[in-house]
């Protein structure tokens, strides 16, 4: 055991593996320095093509009867044949569809268009295509992303077949890649969405949505029936974002969903479609409901509610959950004046917690 | 030698730590990299101003508790207001601040108290208000006062207060990166079907970075050496280690100075623990152990991402305290979640993480600290080479700077944050000096921090935080939170250690019984098979002493794992403690029975063969039956029954396993617990008894497996040797010498126009304790009695080993033994041989063994030199008789039957070349069965008569009926052949040498020696006369002399140069002459020497008389030299490795016939 020399051996071989690892290092960081220094050489190229592109107008003046391949020529960009010979460099093509997608974030209008056009007489979307091809994940997800963020309608088919994909992540960039070109008509494949849609992918969807007209879009009463409770949700958010009042019924349906999660943004959406209509519904539903969703539901109240639910929440000022006593108090307070005149000669109102809560709800009110 | 084992234990156990944790190191580090690469490739598509505007992002709660934090306080508020979060809340904590913290805050943000209903989820210590800003651009400001409670208290009210489901827990005083709340937030809003519980993020080190209004401008690396140290641990700790756990799902710990949290989890968990100086981790466990036993789906994020930069101790004071800290707050954690310990309830956290934790970041400064101190002091006194010693720091050393490099690297391929070359250059330079400065510093905080942790001293010590400078963070461990004094918690219940002292003395009290009721039983049954003693007293006060002393030694290495696995489970350390008397009481039994059958003790032996060899051994003994199964069973139950009752039964004080663990170590540090043989009893086997079986299996087999002795050897100058031999190159031919040619021979047999055959007969247990007229037993052997009167015999004669693996090679070869005997050496060495060198000067090679050849690695070992002919068992036709099957086992065919074949083969097979042919006969080994069993056992009885034996003294010898029974049949095997012979036309031309292998040890031995003391005759028909010798030989002389007859008297040719061990067999009338002999006892026992008439048996002198008896003495001179010399044989013996050449190419290339197969009949 005690042999001096493995010892030497194995710290010999961590020598050798050291000085491996910073020449490595060393290598690594200069070849990058000069990989970035040579790029930046050939940036102004680019940046000036792309700075033609975003300032490219369309004459308006062509005669009507000029060749269809002529105008078609003249439409193109003059690309500087400096950089066609440096768009052969691999780094620098991703540099350049780099630099198109960020421009492209910032401009909208003719400026976005233009960029998109300039993507495709770079080539770069032939690079988008053999990224799609490839088995890599985060290669594919780039290409459905790009597909979408550039408008290449050319590969639009080639979109769908992703958006049910068992990646996460190619998934996403597929469903939103659809939302970019079909705007709500896109939202269709929700219905047939086997994977559960994360927080972020509705967000996501939302704010991709927001950039578009508000329209009557169709569709959100089928999903609010999907057996994909986050169908179901991202429904129900619509229709709170939307106001969709149309659809109240449907949503008080989606009260006695198993889930109680479902059930949760069902109840929040009945904040903003207000109508006592919903009051004996969720009177009826609160004590089967968990409490977070019954400190929902007073929520509601607190919007809804009218004298005649007084009894109801005075009943739950002795709730073991200080929170329903808070919200309940809130709601009586919001009643009218016999709500309040409730809440100020309840016999436990000057005892701890509800003077707190009752002092603290006043506060609010001022 | 217990020292030896203790310093062998301890350091292999040292070194398997540092072997197994260097390992784990660099698994993590590898398993970090692929999913630090998969989050930024993935990260790439993250837009996270989506998450800092949309309405749709969760609302989250920031929690800051401060304490006297007035210094920065209202710009660090700026900096938490500023964060871009659509739905934000940001709650300060000021924990009682005895600065003007609260007054600087109320006239910055122009607070007012609110009447805030206070919702106490968590119990925490007085609100004194809730403050919020009359300026609607603050409104997302809550300033919370309260009592001073300690950091945990103060977030555990900052949760209390918070509206929204997530909150995030910050140190007041870090500085955070623009996007760092949405990186936190982002892992809560991905998972759908594992619910998020906590998320956390890196934590980087600030110093030296340019920092303005609250944000990070530039990155630069700390000028100072502490800070910049700090920085590659962090780098190491968080884009490695954290990155790897995350990675398993099995992250312990999110750094309490940035972390995002499920609040509703966190209420359901109870909150942050005030009782730990640990919260962070210590709620992160919880957490985790909740969602476990409630088997709810969740997960941990990690972001790999710096997002916030903190401050790190620049002085090795507060960095001290800091590691201090660390140190107990991970050994409170692991200690309260104990029952996570190897738990597979609790999935990768219980059985990966929690084992980690425990063994490799609450271990490792004490190991650490312990190895060192351990390295230290046996270099110091020598007990470990120098060069060794600075051998091993230097493979830690490069280990820890390679880890770092590879840190470095990796920070350079992701984030790259020290782009300038003068940073990075110190950064790898820092990563060199680190193990020399901060490395030591935390290894010895974290020693305190344990000692103070179990004196009790759990407080933050006096620590006063004067700004922003003194902030703490953890990369492994906690965080600094608010310098407050708490209470300390009592850490380890003292009903739990009285417990567990009790169980431990009780458990201890029934293994002595055990020992001592066994060793009553062994008693008891040599007694009845008629043996007497009449030191009867000194006879059990050995074996009571014996017991003891390995009871007393067994304790500590029974102590400390059980106190070890008691940490974590009580239930576990008690079925630890009694599994391991239960084996070691088995193991005990075990060995007591293989003593009374084999005669011997087991020791290292046991390594030294195969699996197959044990099992025929052990078949052959008749230990492997279903009586002995059943026998266990039944041994089993009651040991259990034993100490399941005697464990409830027996409530000795918890003191007394105080006082044993004591005794134990003393006793392991004293000489006491040397195994000392006994002497002056009745005979050695007596002498043998009295040890303790046990104590003599684990001493013996530490020797071999240590190979302690060796080390010592190893560096023995072979020069200073004083030798007959001219060595040519000890180092690379360790055995080569000039031939010495001492031709004793010639002078005693008639010349013969041809070579004459040679007949050795090898017989099997054949010692002189029962042949020959010397014989202290009486002689069992007639005929080879009255052969010997005939022949030239040697009277005081050795084998070379103790068992039938020696005797081959001696005998034919004189060769040395190797670690196993020379014939286990595989591939054997290029050596010469009787066999070869006959072969080569014409002869024909024969081997005849009834048994299977391959035995002991005979036949490998006979092939090699080119024998012409084995004939073993399988070469056997038909009308032969096997020995008696006994316990399913037969060794093959008895002597008989060997001879017969023999004769039989001969008849046909007689060639005009001269002969050697080498037996070794079967019968007479263990089970000493024998075909015609009643007829010699007849023969036995009429002996015992001739021997005019008493009644008493006949009734002993009949419980070795069996032993004797076999020798007498092997005697007139032996006479039966020789009669044969004399039939054959070259009898008249034949030389026959007859000894015994070794004697039986299966009857009772009376000294060391008597072991190897075998007869040793040569007769012929060619002899000029007869004579007896009392000088002393051994079977490594047979070679020599008898090819220094043949060279001489009929001009064969052999080398001038050979590897002999013996010097040629002593003719010489006096007895005393100054010869060594080393003995192999067993494959793995090279513990005996002869020099002269001395003999040493491990650390034991004997004086050796003439007949072979001998006494032990005491004389340093005799033992330095016999010392000298076995140092020097063991060098040589050490050189021989496997395969390589004990005599040159040259040599051996024209002495040996490596052409001519052997040919194995069958």
């Amino acid at each position: 055991m005690q042999e001096a020399f493995w010892p030497i051996i194995a710290a010999s071989i961590f020598s050798i593996l050291i000085i491996l690892l910073l020449i490595y290092m060393v290598i690594f960081q200069r070849v990058t320095q000069v990989r970035e220094a040579r790029l930046r050489r050939w940036d102004s190229v680019a940046d000036n093509v792309l700075m033609e592109a975003i300032l490219f107008e369309e004459s308006d003046e062509k005669d009507p009867y000029t060749d269809a391949l002529e105008i078609l020529e003249s439409e193109k960009f003059h690309i500087p044949k400096q950089l066609t010979v440096i768009m052969q460099n691999e780094t620098f093509r991703r540099r350049m569809m780099n630099k198109i997608v960020t421009a492209k974030r910032n401009v909208s209008g003719t400026a976005s268009e233009n960029l998109s056009r300039l993507f495709t007489e770079l080539g770069l979307d032939l690079d988008i295509l053999s990224m799609l091809s490839t088995t890599v994940w985060y290669k594919q997800a780039t290409a459905l992303d790009l597909i979408g963020f550039m408008k290449l309608s050319n590969y639009r088919h080639l979109v769908d077949q992703y958006v049910n994909d068992q990646s996460g992540l190619i998934r996403m960039e597929a469903q939103n890649a659809v939302l970019r070109f079909s705007g709500f008509e896109g939202l269709h494949f929700l219905i047939e969405a086997k994977y559960p849609l994360s927080e972020w992918q509705q967000m996501k969807f939302i704010d991709e949505l927001s950039n578009l007209p508000d329209e009557e879009f169709k569709g959100i009463d089928e999903w609010l029936t999907s057996q994909n409770d986050t169908v179901v949700i991202f429904a129900l958010k619509l229709i709170r974002i939307y106001h969709r009042f149309e659809l109240f019924q449907e949503v008080l349906e989606c009260l006695n969903h198993k889930n109680p999660e479902v059930r949760f943004y069902a109840i929040s959406v009945l904040k903003v479609l207000p109508s006592a209509e919903a009051v004996p519904v969720l009177l009826e539903l609160y004590p089967r409901e968990t409490t977070l969703n019954q400190v929902e539901i007073l929520k509601v109240l607190k919007a809804i509610a009218s004298e005649t639910e007084i009894g109801f929440l005075v009943g739950l000022l002795h709730d073991p959950h200080y929170t329903i006593q808070l919200e309940a108090t809130r709601a009586l307070q919001n009643v009218g004046p016999e709500g309040k005149e409730w809440v100020s000669k309840f016999e436990d109102a000057d005892d701890y917690p509800l003077n707190k809560i009752i002092a603290q709800v006043k506060e609010e009110e001022r | 030698m217990s020292l030896d084992l203790f310093f062998y234990v301890v350091s292999t156990i040292f070194l398997v730590y540092a072997i197994i944790l260097i390992f784990g190191y660099l698994l993590i580090g590898f398993y970090s990299i692929g999913e630090l690469q998969k989050y930024l490739l993935k990260n790439s598509f993250t837009n996270y101003r989506l998450l800092a505007s949309s309405p749709e992002a969760p609302p989250i709660s920031i929690i800051a508790p401060a304490y006297n934090e007035a210094a920065n306080i209202i710009e660090n508020a700026r900096s938490l207001l500023s964060i871009f979060y659509n739905s934000l809340e940001v709650i300060i904590v000021n924990d009682g601040s005895k600065d003007n913290s609260m007054e600087l805050l109320t006239n910055a943000y122009d607070l007012y108290k609110t009447n805030f209903f206070v919702n106490e989820q968590i119990k925490t210590k007085e609100v004194r208000g809730v403050y919020k800003s009359r300026n609607p651009i603050y409104n997302k400001l809550v300033v919370v006062d309260k009592v001073n409670g300690g950091k945990a208290d103060a977030l555990n009210v900052g949760i209390n207060v918070s509206s929204h489901n997530y909150i995030v827990c910050i140190d007041v005083d870090c500085i955070l990166e623009q996007d760092s709340i949405l990186k936190l937030v982002k892992p809560f809003l991905e998972t759908r079907n594992k619910r998020v519980i906590a998320a956390g993020g890196v934590v980087r080190i600030v110093n030296g970075c340019e920092v303005a209004e609250g944000r990070l401008v530039n990155v630069r690396l700390p000028a100072q050496l502490l800070p910049r140290m700090q920085t590659l641990e962090y780098i190491r700790a968080f884009l490695l280690g954290r990155m790897a756990w995350s990675r398993l799902g099995g992250l312990m710990l999110i750094s309490g100075a940035f972390g995002a949290f499920d609040k509703e989890i966190v209420i359901k968990c109870g909150g942050y623990d005030h009782g730990t100086v640990g919260e962070d981790m210590e709620l992160l466990v919880r957490m985790r152990r909740y969602m476990e036993e409630q088997r709810l789906p969740y997960r941990v994020a990690f972001i790999p991402d710096p997002l916030c930069w903190t401050e790190a101790p620049a002085t090795s004071e507060i960095l001290d305290r800091q590691r201090n800290r660390w140190a107990r707050g991970t050994i409170e954690t692991l200690y309260k979640h104990r029952v996570m310990f190897m738990n597979p309830k609790y999935g990768v956290i219980g059985m990966l993480s929690f084992p980690y934790w425990f063994f490799f970041e609450m271990m490792a400064p004490l190991v650490e600290f312990g190895g060192i101190i351990y390295f230290t002091v046996c270099a110091i006194f020598g007990l470990v080479d120098y060069t060794y010693f600075l051998s091993l720091l230097l493979f830690i050393y490069t280990f820890g700077v390679l880890y770092s490099v590879f840190a470095i690297l990796m920070e350079v391929r992701s984030y790259n944050q020290y782009t300038t070359r003068k940073d990075m250059a110190r950064l790898i330079g820092t990563a060199f000096m680190e193990p020399f400065v901060t490395h030591p510093l935390g290894v010895w905080a974290a020693v305190r921090g344990t000692i103070d942790l179990l004196r009790k001293k759990n407080s933050w010590g006096e620590m006063t935080r004067a700004g922003f400078h003194k902030k703490e963070t953890t990369p492994g461990g906690n965080s600094n939170p608010a310098a407050t004094p708490v209470p300390a918690p009592v850490v380890v219940r003292k009903t739990g250690i009285e417990e567990s002292g009790k169980v431990f003395s009780a458990a201890a009290l029934v293994w002595l019984l055990i020992l001592i009721t066994l060793s009553i039983a062994e008693f008891a049954f040599y007694v009845s098979q008629g043996n007497a003693n009449e030191a009867l007293l000194k006879f059990i006060s050995y074996r009571v002493w014996n017991d003891l002393v390995f009871f007393t030694k067994s304790l500590i290495f029974l102590f400390v794992p059980f106190i070890a696995i008691q940490f974590f489970s009580f239930r576990f350390s008690k079925i630890f403690l009694f599994s391991c008397v239960v084996l070691l009481s088995l193991l005990q039994a075990g060995l007591i029975i293989y003593y009374h059958k084999a005669g011997l003790l087991l020791g290292s032996d046991i390594f030294g063969y195969s699996q197959v060899e044990i099992n025929q051994t052990l078949g052959s003994s008749g230990v492997l039956s279903l009586t002995t199964f059943l026998g266990v069973v039944v041994f089993l139950t009651l040991i259990i029954i034993v100490l399941h009752y005697g464990s409830r039964l027996i409530r000795l004080p918890g003191l007394v396993t105080i006082i044993l663990t004591i005794v134990s170590l003393w006793s392991i540090f004293s000489g006491v617990i040397e195994v000392s043989p006994a002497t002056g009893l009745k005979s050695d086997f007596e002498n043998l008894m009295v040890l303790n079986k046990s104590d003599y299996f684990f001493n013996s087999g530490f020797q071999y497996v240590s190979g302690a002795d060796d080390e010592i050897l190893a560096s023995f100058d072979l020069g200073k040797e004083n030798t007959v031999f001219q060595y040519v190159d000890p180092e690379q031919y360790p055995f080569l010498h000039k031939d010495l040619n001492r031709d004793v021979l010639s002078s005693r047999f008639n010349v013969k126009e041809s070579p004459p055959n040679v007949v050795i007969l090898l017989l099997e247990g054949l010692g002189s304790a029962y042949s020959n007229d010397r014989a202290y037993l009486g002689s069992f052997t007639p005929f080879l009695d009255s052969l010997s009167r005939q022949s030239l015999y040697w009277e005081n004669f050795l084998s070379q080993g103790g068992r039938t693996f020696a005797v081959l090679p001696a005998v034919l070869g004189s060769l040395p033994f190797g670690s196993n005997g020379f014939a286990g050496l595989n591939p054997l060495p290029q050596h010469l041989s009787l066999i070869s060198l006959l072969k080569h000067n014409g002869y024909h090679t024969s081997f005849y063994y009834g048994g299977d050849a391959s035995f002991d690695g005979m036949q490998g070992f006979l092939q090699n030199q080119g024998i012409d002919q084995i004939i073993e068992e399988k070469s056997f036709p038909k009308g032969y008789q096997k020995l008696p099957v006994f316990k399913n086992f037969t060794w093959g065919y008895g002597d008989k039957e060997l001879f017969r074949y023999f004769h039989t083969l001969a008849d046909t097979n007689i060639e005009q070349k001269p002969n050697l042919n080498v037996f070794l006969t079967v019968s007479s080994h263990n089970s000493f069965k024998i075909n015609d069993q009643p007829t010699y056992e007849a023969i036995f009885e009429n002996r015992l008569i001739q021997l005019r034996f008493n009644e008493e003294k006949k009734s002993i010898y009949r419980q070795y009926k069996d032993q004797y029974s076999s020798i007498l049949y092997m005697d007139d095997a032996v006479k039966e052949f020789m009669t044969e012979y004399r039939k054959r036309p070259d009898f008249e031309n034949t030389i026959f040498i007859l000894t015994g292998d070794h004697r039986m040890p299966e009857i009772p031995m009376t000294t060391k020696i008597d072991r190897y003391h075998v007869p040793m005759m040569i007769y012929s028909p060619m002899l000029k006369g007869v004579a007896r010798f009392s000088s002393i030989s051994s079977h490594n002389d047979i070679t020599p002399s008898l090819l220094s007859y043949l060279k001489n008297s009929y001009a064969m040719q052999l080398p001038e140069f050979n590897t002999w061990l013996g010097e040629g067999l002593d003719t010489l009338a006096g007895f005393h002459r100054n010869r060594f002999f080393p003995i192999m006892q067993s494959k793995t026992e090279n513990r005996d020497f002869v020099l002269g008439n001395y003999h040493l048996n491990g650390s034991d002198l004997f004086r050796i008389y003439d007949g072979m008896d001998e006494e032990k003495v005491v004389n340093a001179k005799v033992k330095t030299r016999i010392l000298e010399k076995a140092a020097a044989f063991k060098r040589r013996n050490r050189l021989m490795k496997p395969g390589s050449k004990l005599v040159p190419d040259s040599i051996y290339k024209k002495y040996t016939a490596k052409g001519n197969k052997t040919r194995t009949s069958s």
